[in-house]
């Protein structure tokens, strides 16, 4: 349960980047 | 010169770094940490800065070496250090003792302040005899650190060879803790490059035009500087915490909610802890323990106290900055620290210890402090921010006449 809760903050924080920082993280999307 | 903690660069130098220490063994673990550092190094140095960097590290090696065989080289080596780092951060007040021929900021390398205090602190630890082997290689390594090399945390020479030789763990082992770290890094990417950068748009920055400002608008800026400030920092301490813990070497802790400090002295302790730590035990410490064997300040402690916590705090703007607003800024918090302890004494003369446990611990107290404790220190940023002409103005506008 505790490990669930913490892979789902996991989850929202890496959203949370990825909508805010979407042009600086062009290099993520670049290597796939 | 183009790194950032987003980009490829960085994530890639953390990954290889983690895998790197955890698989390699012996030289090739050693040298090849030092190569992740130098190739992290190089995209904030140039080569003259990379070249300069690796001189003051070794300069700083052969002098800890010097002051284990004879104590007394210590204080040669710091001073001759300090002078060094005086030089190559390029400080204003050079201007009045050498030429102007001789003044060069391009020896002003980034992360050159931490560096200096963490060579300083090897030298001293070296003269004390608290360090055991200093290889060349480990102490290297815990210089070019990448993850402390660019602005802290300060970690001790002790507790880094410590955890690269495998004596301590960074963190326990098992899928919980590394998913913690993981998190930790995330969280510090959203402090830094989310929080910080909607605060900042309202913080007064350095460089700001005040002139065009009304002056409850650079205030209020001030305020939003210091939540800026926390959210930028404590951000990239996080980061490289969490990368840290990853690659088994995990700095020291440098924030712990420094808006609830009730007291300025707690503010230090909690704002950028590793540095107020270094600075009680190579400047505080020692200047009071003079102090109290002098003469003259030794049956007045608590004169020395405060006059050991002024020039402590003078070394301590000086060490932000190298223009004259960064010394107002370490007077600034200097006389609060002083004012602080006056006050704790005379609090202590007319309630008596216990009195005065009882009164700290109400929270009626606590809230009146912290507020107070919070006005005073994010005013004091108007010191980081502005320089003194501009403070000048400040002030003539504030009074009126």
């Amino acid at each position: 349960m505790k490990i669930a809760f913490k892979l789902g903050w996991m989850f929202f924080l890496t959203a949370l980047l990825v909508t805010f920082w979407r042009s600086e993280l062009d290099f993520v999307y670049r290597a796939f | 010169m183009t790194s950032s903690f987003l980009s490829a660069e960085f994530f890639l130098i953390a990954l290889s770094a983690a895998l790197w220490l955890r698989l390699a063994r012996g030289w090739a673990r050693r040298l090849g940490f030092t190569a992740l550092c130098l190739f992290f190094a190089s995209g904030f140095l140039d080569r003259t800065g990379l070249v300069s960097t690796l001189l003051f590290c070794t300069a700083g090696y052969g002098w800890a070496l010097a002051a284990r065989r004879h104590r007394s080289l210590a204080t040669i080596g710091v001073a001759v250090m300090t002078t060094a780092f005086v030089f190559m951060r390029g400080y204003s007040f050079l201007e009045l003792f050498v030429g102007e021929i001789l003044l060069t900021d391009a020896l002003a390398t980034a992360g050159l302040s931490f560096l200096f205090f963490k060579i300083l602190h090897v030298i001293i630890d070296s003269a004390a005899g608290t360090i055991g082997e200093l290889r060349f290689i480990n102490y290297l390594n815990y210089c070019l650190n990448f993850t402390t090399f660019l602005l802290g945390p300060i970690q001790r020479y002790q507790h880094f060879e410590a955890q690269w030789e495998g004596r301590e763990r960074a963190i326990e082992p098992g899928f919980e803790a590394h998913l913690d770290a993981g998190n930790r890094v995330l969280r510090g990417l959203v402090k830094k490059f989310i929080l910080a950068e909607v605060v900042a748009k309202w913080a007064l920055l350095p460089g700001a035009e005040i002139g065009s400002m009304a002056t409850s608008e650079i205030l209020l800026g001030t305020y939003v500087f210091y939540l800026y400030l926390y959210f930028d920092f404590s951000g990239y301490c996080d980061i490289v915490i969490g990368v840290g813990c990853l690659m088994g070497v995990r700095p020291p802790e440098n924030f712990r909610f420094p808006f609830l400090s009730p007291n300025v002295t707690q503010f230090w302790l909690r704002v950028h802890g590793s540095l107020t730590h270094w600075l009680t035990d190579y400047v505080f410490n020692p200047s009071f323990a003079a102090m109290l064997r002098s003469r003259w300040l030794g049956p007045l402690p608590l004169l020395a106290g405060s006059l050991a916590m002024m020039i402590t705090m003078l070394i301590c703007g000086l060490w932000h900055g190298t223009t004259s607003n960064f010394v107002l800024f370490g007077l600034v918090h200097g006389l609060y620290l002083v004012g602080f302890r006056v006050f704790e004494k005379l609090m202590t003369r007319s309630l008596g210890r216990r009195g005065l446990r009882s009164l700290r611990a109400h929270p009626a107290w606590i809230g009146l402090a912290t507020f107070i404790t919070f006005n005073l220190t994010a005013l004091a940023y108007l010191f980081f921010v502005l320089d003194t002409e501009q403070l000048g103005h400040l002030l003539e506008r504030m009074i009126p006449g």
